[in-house]
């Protein structure tokens, strides 16, 4: 990993090398390592480190960012060459902010030394235990081991690790993470399972196996089940698209500055129903994560909905001045057209196991994970995807057997209105959710398996 | 750079690699958007890196690095070899690479302008013309206009000999009007949703857009939309444009038909596939009128290119011919799975940090036979979906559902009134059994994606999806709340 010491340095130099009124530099990157399974072997082994700058040079209202992996003397001083002739084109604008102010502060609560050593042997151990559970119950598996330290995440994209600004600020954080995933098959029964933690020692591979074979096992034979609204049993891991959603289309703050939310105006107002308190705690010892954004500005312990009341929403520096309230440390690289979102995010949940709340329906669906949840209309803030990797008919408090997967179009504002019982907080690697029971659940069409 | 793709090479092979390749790739891009007035993103970006590929006893290895030393690179590449020995821990039987001809050679995407030699003042300028000019009433919310260049120069060099250098280049960009009344946001855009369009091309495409008239035009039918009659609910023939056909053969017959999805070595993220390997030459997908064709030879392609990012000569051919499945997508690796003795040429990879995995090629629907005109004339009770919005598909490619950003309804042959929220929803066999006219050669379109996501660690891909309008009969469209 690029040290602190090493991104001073470099800081400084860039410093040096802009005349531009304000210079930012971000960094990010690290190592990552990963292991794919499927069909019971091992079908890719890959292994990557980079690095990448990237420069945001302000003059007065004009902004212009370069972004390289080239750390060169040469490189670093194209590199503010190219983000001062953008801003020199750039058109004046208004919602253009001064630099973040701040002293240094460094960070690695977020860090664990065995998870930033994993070798390519432990995956393969991991995978190894995970196919031989996998054969001793005629099934196929197939997923992921991954250890990973620094900020390339999932499709490649880098987030900062170090930001550091020509006024003074200086944050530099380190971070590690792993996870193993299991999709196990047999026939037409599929089961999935993961375990993501910051620490290595956390992952227990042959638990997270059984548990992906033993839900394809209670999946096998799925029947036709009539599409309709249902009462819904959602396990923590299916809630987890729908918390996205939420905070995407109603609590980000470029949605309510652009009047695109249909919470930009309830706040103080009740929106959902009491149950249900959303929030934010970057301190929560289960939420692994460097404590400042992409801007630098400190992540924020805040509520966004507490006892169904709005309270807040996700704010970068320049949102927050647009809407006259204060930024909340979730913003993104500036500038940007996606706004902010949630970083430690937790929906506060019930004492009751998944178990008692099945045990407490006397008809009903149990889904276990959601699909290709996608937007179908963003002021009613209705969406669609399917189920997955196991749906369930529930009767008189049991399971009675698989259904085939369904579609659902479903607005978010109805379902958080409809919960009807939280169940117990599930710690699932990047944020806490619990089960949910919810009532009239719209399932449109169902699929062949 | 051949230096040390070459080092990499002999050092992967010197710690005992049966077969190494290695892509050295030099990435530039420019990313310019405007929004509201202000710019949304200007960025310039540039990385170059290295990704070594190894079989050692049958199993792969891959290691990559922007560390362009050759300390760096030799720990890379013994790094490729030992994740390739932790593979066969866990292994059937050894990877037999399909046989392709190591060539040496070079080729580059055909353009006219080079969008890199064009001043940013000028490409800003007229973004914020543009963009302005789309704020024509007070419910326009927010406006946008951006282009993106991405330049690829890639170098491969591989154990077997081959050695390869592509310079390969995409240029597009786009407009786009949000409106809000307070109860209801519809959104317009053009030449295309999702940024824009995009074309293995130079600058001359922006020329060829014509941002500038369409202005007017793409505001007034995000305003239109917001008093516009919701999409009614029930079965209804369809009449799609070239815009939603992109994604609905992308979504549905192009991801269905790679073969690494069917044999399950997606199943953890993506999914799997309906496809599965007994339907290869003995399943009906559509209707006689459904041939949709792969062609990595494509002019102005997205997936078109010399060879794909293992050394194999871009191909042509039928996933679907006259209704019937054909062909898969495959690798060198999965070649053998067909029947075939060669890959078609699909493996490709985001870039040098990442392994080639296969991706779906250029892959279009052969224009059928009618005019547009003559086709809405001939549909009784329909409606004309235009522009993709939203999609969502399942995990096997069977069940989906699609919106667009504009319809029209159609009745006794002519389009009536305009409507919002237009949705469809079917299953894929269904669905393309149920067309029943595709439009002639004069309305056949390249569109393409620039956002298909794959893969873990992900990738985005892109390619092109070209169409010409075409009817699906009584398919079920609306959301039922």
């Amino acid at each position: 990993m690029i040290s602190e010491k090493e991104f001073k340095k470099i800081s400084e130099k860039v410093f040096e090398l802009s005349s531009a009124e304000e210079t930012e530099i971000t960094l990010g990157g690290g190592h990552e390592n990963l292991t794919r399974f499927g069909e019971n072997r091992i079908t890719q082994n890959v292994a990557e480190e980079r690095y990448e700058m990237r420069i945001r040079v302000r003059q007065g209202q004009r902004i212009g960012v370069a972004t390289s992996n080239d750390f060169s003397d040469a490189s670093l001083k194209h590199c503010v060459d190219e983000a001062m002739s953008i801003a020199k084109v750039a058109g004046e604008d208004a919602t253009v902010l001064p630099f973040v102010e701040g002293g240094s502060r460094s960070e690695d609560a977020a860090w664990d030394g065995p998870t930033a050593e994993v070798s390519a042997q432990t995956r393969a151990d991991w995978v190894a235990e995970a196919v031989d559970i996998a054969r001793s119950k005629d099934m196929e598996v197939g997923g992921i081991a991954l250890d990973r330290e620094g900020t390339i995440f999932d499709y490649g994209e880098i987030g900062p690790f170090g930001v550091a600004n020509s006024g003074g600020l200086f944050r530099y954080g380190k971070l590690t993470s792993s996870a193993f995933e299991v999709s196990a098959q047999k026939g037409e029964g599929a089961g999935r399972s993961r375990k993501s933690s910051g620490r290595v020692a956390e992952i227990d591979a042959a638990a997270v196996a059984r548990d992906a074979c033993e839900r394809a096992e209670a999946s096998l034979n799925p029947q036709d089940l009539d599409p309709g609204k249902y009462t819904v049993i959602f396990e923590a891991e299916a809630v987890t698209d729908l918390v996205f959603f939420m905070g995407y289309l109603g609590l980000n703050g470029l949605s309510v500055a652009e009047k695109r939310s249909p919470l930009a105006d309830k706040l103080g107002e009740k929106i959902f129903g009491e149950k249900i308190t959303f929030r934010e705690d970057p301190s929560h010892p289960d939420l692994n994560g460097l404590t400042f954004d992409s801007e630098g500005v400190d992540t924020r312990q805040m509520d966004l909905v507490r006892d169904g009341v709005l309270k807040g929403f996700y704010h970068d520096r320049r949102t927050a001045a647009i809407c006259g309230h204060e930024p909340t440390g979730h913003g993104l690289s500036q500038p940007n057209s996606w706004g902010a979102f949630a970083r430690f995010p937790i929906l506060d949940g019930g004492k009751a196991s998944l178990d008692e709340m099945i045990a407490g329906l006397d008809h009903g669906v149990l889904v276990t994970r959601l699909w290709y949840t996608n937007i179908v209309d963003p002021m009613r803030m209705i969406v669609t995807g399917m189920t997955r990797d196991g749906t369930f008919l529930i009767e008189n408090g049991k399971i009675k057997g698989s259904v085939k997967n369904f579609r659902f179009n479903q607005s978010l504002l109805d379902f958080f209105q409809n919960v009807e019982e939280l169940g117990q907080v599930q710690d699932l690697g990047g944020s806490l959710l619990p089960h949910l029971r919810v009532k009239d659940f719209n399932f449109s069409s169902s699929t062949d398996f | 750079m051949k230096d040390l793709a070459y080092r990499a090479l002999e050092t992967a092979r010197g710690r005992g690699a049966d077969y190494v390749d290695v892509r050295f790739v030099h990435n530039q891009t420019e990313d310019l958007l405007v929004k509201n007035g202000a710019l949304g993103s200007a960025e310039s970006f540039e990385t170059r890196g290295l990704g070594i590929r190894v079989l050692k006893d049958g199993a792969w290895g891959f290691a990559s690095t922007d560390r362009l030393d050759s300390a760096s690179i030799d720990r890379a590449a013994a790094t490729a070899v030992e994740v390739a020995k932790a593979s066969a821990r866990v292994m059937d039987e050894a990877v037999d690479l399909a046989a392709e001809p190591a060539v040496k050679g070079s080729w580059s995407t055909p353009y006219e302008i080079d969008p890199f030699t064009v001043s940013r003042e000028d490409k800003l300028e007229l973004l914020y013309r543009v963009e302005k000019g789309l704020h024509i009433d007070d419910k326009i919310k927010a406006g946008q206009a951006q282009m993106l260049f991405d330049r690829q120069k890639i170098l491969f060099v591989s154990s077997e000999g081959a050695e390869l250098e592509q310079d390969i280049l995409a240029s597009g960009g786009g407009i786009m009007a949000v409106a809000s009344d307070g109860n209801t946001i519809q959104r317009r855009s053009y030449p295309n949703s999702a940024g824009g369009m995009h074309l293995s091309a130079g600058y001359e495409v922006i020329g060829e857009y014509d941002l500038e008239g369409n202005v007017e035009r793409t505001a007034t039918e995000a305003l239109q939309l917001l008093s516009a009659d919701p999409c009614p609910v029930g079965e209804k023939d369809i009449i799609l444009d070239w815009s939603q056909l992109a994604l609905q053969i992308h979504e549905s017959c192009g991801h269905a038909s790679e073969l690494d999805r069917v044999l399950g070595m997606e199943a953890n993220f993506a999914g799997r596939s309906f496809l599965t390997t007994e339907k290869l030459g003995n399943f009906t997908y559509g209707s006689e009128h459904v041939n949709l064709v792969a062609d990595n030879t494509l002019d102005r392609g997205l997936a078109t290119r010399g060879w794909d990012d293992e050394g194999v000569a871009a191909q042509k051919w039928h996933v679907v011919e006259g209704g019937q499945f054909k062909a898969y997508l495959t690798s060198r690796e999965l070649a053998k799975v067909e029947g075939k003795d060669r890959s078609r040429g699909c493996n490709r990879a985001m870039g040098w940090n990442r392994i080639p995995i296969i991706r779906i090629p250029n892959l279009g629907l052969a224009a059928g036979t009618w005019d547009l005109d003559d086709l809405i004339a001939d549909t009784d009770d329909g409606i004309w979906m235009e522009t993709n919005r939203s999609w969502s598909i399942d995990q096997m490619r069977l069940n989906f559902q699609f919106s667009t950003e504009m319809a029209w309804e159609i009745k006794n042959g002519k389009k009536t009134r305009m409507l919002r929220g237009a949705t469809y929803q079917s299953r894929t066999p269904d669905f393309w059994g149920a067309c029943d006219a595709v439009c002639n050669e004069s309305w056949w379109r390249p569109f393409g994606v620039m956002n298909c996501g794959k893969g873990e660690p992900g990738q985005i891909a892109r390619m092109t999806h070209g169409s010409a309008p075409a009817r699906f009969r009584k398919i079920k469209v609306g959301v039922s709340e």
